[in-house]
């Protein structure tokens, strides 16, 4: 049986990556974490400030919208529309194909 | 995604991420029909118990408080407590060693609140910029720096997660919502999108010979059912390789926020409405949040059509699964000999987690349709497993990352075949749900999308 290799008999990236010509592996990871924090605490509040982008994160939020949901069950406004939608289709269910 | 060589079947990881799945459900379950017995309304006596991080614009503190103000730290320690115990009891359950475990999984932990808090940042979150795309990016960072501790490898069970965390999703997966939207929303949601999965899986093998089936259908999948979370069930129904699943879901998010933000002003310059262009985004946008964002922004008749169409269009992620995993043991697997398995091999290859998730699928779906009572029992009872779930997921990206190198990435962009493959997947994808919500909502059934207008 052809199976492919395991996730979990993949081990890479254990130990630590020194290259030659390179800053050492401790010092990557402090650089790396430096550009997270200057992003996520200066950069991106900035744009949150920003007068389009605050009015699209206010509309989501008064509509039940948050776009970071993987599927139905984690948006907000769902059961609201899901009671909408049903209110609709009892009304005139023939429209929708439906006895 | 392949599991490890089990000693007997029983002890198998996927028996047990079963076994995990249905003991959360059931508790979940059985406290909210004790607590509800007598109340006007459901109440899950565990939902408060458990909780995810807030959102935040410049303080990262904030996410330690809900929208309402209140402290989520309470719920975190519960979330942590609660899958510490859960996995601890799987690990004894497959006689696997618990020694290490605790503290690599206390560590894996403060990754994954980490990887959350980078995602809860609300510019982060409403460019849905998920955080599977944070959780990879923590892990990637560790294992491509300073490396991943051997300290830490007890606790790197990225399939576990993912196979306990989609038993656990089954209860989300309401078959009754298919009827929805009537036979429109069956045929744009249920009618194309199998379609174009189907193809794209047949021109990535067929016309771009690409080499991996399981990468071949992991973006198919993404790009035609419901991104992230279709991503995750297809990878682990076809044993994909964690690089992957990484690849995939990377590409698919970038889509994402490109649709998102254009799709709108193009359906309002095409003056197409906000009912065939809700059901256009519904049917096309891969990620759920996406849908309504993009929706939202032709009005609420569009977030009403669009957020519909991919709520049909998420169910179908149970039959996607269970029609992946058959169709890999059956025709992918192939014995030695090239010869067709027999029913009883095909038994045993089969991804046994994926008939946990379907179970729960039904017996949700049942409860659900049983009235309003049941209908009510079974959402309250969903919020813990719903909690749960995302945080297993998010363990689970953030372990693939700590066992992923870069340069296994890059391997997989050589020719730039899977980024090829979602860009005619999802121009077909394109193609296919205008041309059906046309048909459907202007021709076969113009009086549907007159009513939703009104």
């Amino acid at each position: 049986m052809q199976q492919p290799p395991s996730i979990s008999s993949s081990l890479s990236g254990i130990a630590p990556i020194r290259e030659p010509g390179r800053p050492a592996p401790g010092v990557r990871l402090a650089i790396s974490v430096a550009l997270i924090a200057a992003i996520w605490l200066v950069i991106l509040p900035a744009i949150a400030q920003m007068s389009a982008v605050r009015t699209m994160i206010d509309r989501h939020e008064a509509h039940g919208v948050d776009p970071s949901a993987k599927f139905y069950s984690e948006l907000p406004a769902m059961p609201m529309i899901s009671r909408q939608v049903d209110e609709i289709r009892r009304q005139q269910p023939e429209a929708f194909g439906l006895k | 995604m392949e599991e490890n060589q089990p000693r007997s079947p029983w002890r198998s990881e996927d028996v047990w991420s079963i076994w995990l799945g249905w003991a959360v459900l059931a508790v979940a379950l059985g406290a909210t029909m004790v607590a509800s017995t007598g109340a006007e309304k459901a109440v899950n006596p565990l939902a408060g118990m458990l909780a995810d991080l807030g959102g935040w614009v410049s303080n990262p503190l904030d996410a330690l408080r809900d929208k309402n103000g209140a402290s989520v730290l309470q719920g975190l320690v519960g979330v942590f407590v609660s899958l510490l115990v859960l996995f601890s009891v799987g690990l004894a359950g497959m006689r696997e060693r618990l020694r290490g475990f605790p503290l690599a999984f206390t560590a894996l932990f403060g990754l994954t609140v980490f990887a959350n808090l980078l995602a809860g940042q609300k510019v982060v979150k409403h460019y849905n910029l998920e955080y599977a795309l944070w959780a990879l990016a923590v892990g990637l960072l560790i294992s491509n720096t300073v490396g991943t501790p051997r300290w830490l490898q007890p606790a790197v069970r990225a399939e576990f997660y993912i196979k306990t965390g989609l038993v656990m999703f089954g209860a989300e997966v309401l078959f009754h919502q298919l009827l929805k939207l009537g036979l429109p929303g069956v045929f744009i949601a249920w009618v194309v999108t199998p379609t174009v999965l189907i193809l794209t899986y047949v021109f990535g093998q067929r016309v771009l010979k690409i080499e991996s089936k399981s990468l071949n259908m992991v973006i198919s999948a993404d790009m035609s059912v419901c991104g992230v979370s279709a991503a995750i069930a297809t990878a682990a129904a076809c044993r994909a390789k964690k690089e992957e699943l990484s690849l995939a879901i990377g590409i698919s998010l970038a889509f994402t926020v490109i649709m998102m933000v254009v799709m709108p002003p193009v359906i309002n310059w095409l003056e197409l409405g906000p009912v065939l262009g809700g059901a256009w985004i519904g049917g096309t946008i891969d990620s759920t949040g996406a849908v309504a964002a993009a929706g939202d922004a032709l009005g609420e008749t569009g977030l009403l059509v669009a957020s519909t169409v991919k709520m049909i269009q998420n169910i179908l992620i149970g039959v996607v699964a269970f029609g992946v995993a058959t169709y890999w043991v059956t025709f992918v697997e192939k014995s030695p000999d090239g010869a067709r398995p027999s029913l009883m091999e095909i038994w045993r290859r089969f991804p046994k987690f994926v008939l946990g998730f379907i179970a729960a699928s039904i017996l949700f779906s049942l409860l659900s349709t049983s009235g309003d009572q049941g209908e009510a029992i079974a959402s309250a009872a969903t919020a813990t497993s719903k909690t749960l779930r995302g945080w297993c997921f998010c363990l689970a990206f953030v372990s693939i990352g700590l066992e992923t190198n870069f340069r296994q990435l890059s391997k997989y962009l050589v020719g730039g075949k899977p980024l090829v493959l979602y860009v005619c997947g999802q121009t077909l994808n394109l193609a296919l749900t205008l041309a059906m919500a046309w048909l459907m909502f202007t021709k076969v059934f113009p009086d549907a999308a007159a009513s939703l207008n009104k």
